[in-house]
């Protein structure tokens, strides 16, 4: 009997803290375990009490790198509580932060934390050594998301100019013009992005996924939409506990989500192009193609491909945004005044993937309840059922390679673990 | 402004106790020195270091650090930054750490003429606002530190001299 143990006591080029335990019993994978043990953060229960003024800022806090996602999700669940739409503009506004974000993390993503492990390097600082121009790249398309971040939020980590109806102070129309050389730049470099991408050599792997992720019925999704699935769920947002449910595993300090009655499920990259492939924008589409980008892709590996044709997105939609922009008077919609309890729930699409907040408020406005399901944790299960088909069909490699495979199978779905715990180290045991 | 003169950056995170140890520094700098010397406090994202320092004449780097030694204690770092790339990640709270920023920009070409690391060893990097009180019992000694760096470098020739180089 032989067991086989394989251990990842900190998992590198991942947000936050986590960990991996494998454990293959005479050739059999039995255990495969995403430990996440960051300490839970207790947002949820922070912002009890609080009036619903602060979720935004408050949510902002669980993430340095996608803190426009919390503070939209947060926003637009708010806004439904109170049955109020912010359109026009203002919506214009929120789109264009996003895709600052998206730019900003994308581009850490690939360049930071992914591509080292295609180019067979351990880390950025060994491959900017061989490869200077494409860190450089990366860096330059980081800089212009955070600028984008930084003169609509009013700086590019937790941004402080968020609120519930809009902004607190909107920018004037000069100054997205000052922006406009750099974003018409990083459009460029991101199709540059695109091309460096696909020539990486891509292991020949299929999974089966379900993918999840909104739907507009316009757009390429960030804000707004449907959450539908490749198994044909359409849901509004606020049907969200009717599809999906969170489950306590002992091995991590997240919540594991799971579609009720069907198992794991992936958001993020793969799953919004899968779903919204025919709603990129046309220098996007155009790249894509041009690289050869499956409709659908299945292949975990080339997740860094869609990140990529996603960024070249992310520009030219921030482009569009920029030049119809007109400043708006005032920077916010008034909410309306509180006279009941109410709940809103909506879900927004942070680069990692779908982020989905509920809350419930009392008659004065102050919270009573906030639930919020980030994409790492709804990809846990998945990412764990990736790593366990990988260690399967890869038994006979040597227990420090196999373990190498699986923290790259882990970083193909950029986790989040600061955002998941509300995460890596490896521990591999062969039996 | 020249933008080749010396300049200190304190790098930190307030909400994390004695991981504003660098931020309180640069406070404690501007209220001396004024507009003689550049001075920003920095809890951006790491890798914006390189656009701050790349061609500037002198940078006194401010941060917390934990090497397990006595908190409050002042290390001094200059050329040889590899103590830093020991530190391990899970410590930063601002992706990578300034010892790697400092790699990458070696790589890169973006890096400062010359780069001086002060690192506080901290206490307390759990959240929460205030720093440990041997961390704060640092402050006076680190910003007279901080000040004869910059009072040190010919770059800064001719000017007042700063006073109180050393109030501890």
């Amino acid at each position: 009997m032989t067991e086989r143990t394989i251990a990842v006591d900190y998992l590198a080029r991942v947000e936050g803290e986590g960990a991996l335990h494998v454990r293959i019993h005479d050739r059999t994978v039995e255990e495969v375990e995403l430990r996440i043990f960051e300490p839970p953060r207790f947002f949820e229960a922070f912002l009890r009490g609080r009036n619903y003024t602060e979720a935004p800022d408050i949510t902002a806090r669980i993430c340095g790198i996608c803190p426009v996602a919390y503070q939209m999700s947060s926003c637009h669940a708010l806004e439904r509580a109170l049955g109020m739409h912010v359109g026009g503009t203002l919506r214009d506004l929120r789109r264009l932060l996003y895709c600052g974000e998206w730019i900003e993390s994308h581009a850490l993503h690939i360049y930071l934390l992914h591509a080292p492990d295609f180019l067979g390097y351990p880390d950025a600082i060994r491959l900017a050594k061989d490869h200077p121009d494409a860190v450089k790249r990366g860096l330059a398309l980081k800089k212009t998301g955070n600028a984008i971040m930084r003169v609509l939020g009013g700086r590019e980590i937790h941004p402080i100019n968020v609120r519930v109806g809009g902004f607190y102070r909107c920018p004037a129309r000069e100054e997205l013009e000052a922006l406009r050389v750099d974003v018409e730049a990083a459009l460029v470099l991101a199709e540059e992005t695109v091309r460096f991408v696909a020539g990486f050599p891509f292991p020949a792997v299929e999974e089966d996924y379900e993918f999840v992720a909104l739907r507009h019925s316009e757009e390429y999704p960030l804000n707004e939409g449907r959450i539908e699935s490749s198994a044909g769920l359409s849901i509004d947002p606020a049907e969200f506990d009717g599809a999906f449910e969170e489950v306590h595993v002992p091995h991590s300090n997240a919540l594991h989500s799971v579609r009720k009655g069907a198992g794991s499920y992936l958001v993020g990259p793969m799953a919004r192009y899968a779903l919204n492939h025919d709603r990129l924008t046309p220098r996007a589409a155009r790249v894509a193609r041009e690289v050869g980008l499956e409709p659908v892709v299945r292949n975990p590996f080339r997740s860094v491909l869609v990140r990529a044709v996603e960024t070249v997105f992310a520009c030219e939609e921030a482009l569009r945004l920029m030049d119809r922009y007109r400043m708006p008077e005032p920077a916010w919609v008034e909410p309306p005044p509180f006279d009941h309890p109410t709940h809103g729930a909506a879900a927004t699409e942070a680069p990692r993937g779908l982020l989905y907040h509920a809350y419930d408020l009392d008659a004065h406005g102050a919270i009573r309840s906030a639930r919020i399901v980030a994409p790492t944790s709804q990809n846990q299960k998945r990412i764990e059922d990736d790593v366990r088909h990988l260690v399967e069909r890869s038994l006979d490699l040597e227990t420090p390679a196999l373990t190498s495979a699986c923290e790259r199978a882990i970083r193909n779905h950029d986790p989040c673990i600061s955002c998941a715990t509300h995460f890596l180290d490896l521990d591999l045991v062969r039996e | 402004m020249d933008l080749c003169r010396p300049l200190v950056i304190g790098v930190g995170n307030r909400h994390r106790h004695d991981d504003a140890i660098g931020l309180e520094a640069v406070d404690r700098v501007r209220e001396r020195l004024g507009d003689r010397v550049r001075a920003l406090p920095y809890d951006g994202e790491s890798t914006g270091l390189l656009d701050l320092w790349a061609g500037v004449s002198l940078v006194v780097l401010v941060d917390a650090l934990r090497s397990h030694g006595a908190p409050g204690r002042i290390h001094r770092f200059e050329g040889d930054l590899a103590p830093l790339l020991a530190e391990p990640a899970t410590t930063s709270t601002h992706g990578l750490s300034v010892g790697e920023v400092w790699r990458l920009g070696r790589s890169l070409g973006q890096v400062p003429d010359r780069l001086v690391v002060l690192g506080v060893e901290g206490e307390d990097f759990s959240p929460g606002i205030g720093l440990s009180p041997p961390v704060a019992r640092s402050l006076g000694p680190l910003t007279g530190a901080i000040v004869a760096e910059l009072a040190a470098d010919p770059s800064l020739a001719g000017e007042p001299a700063p006073r109180g180089a050393a109030d501890a």
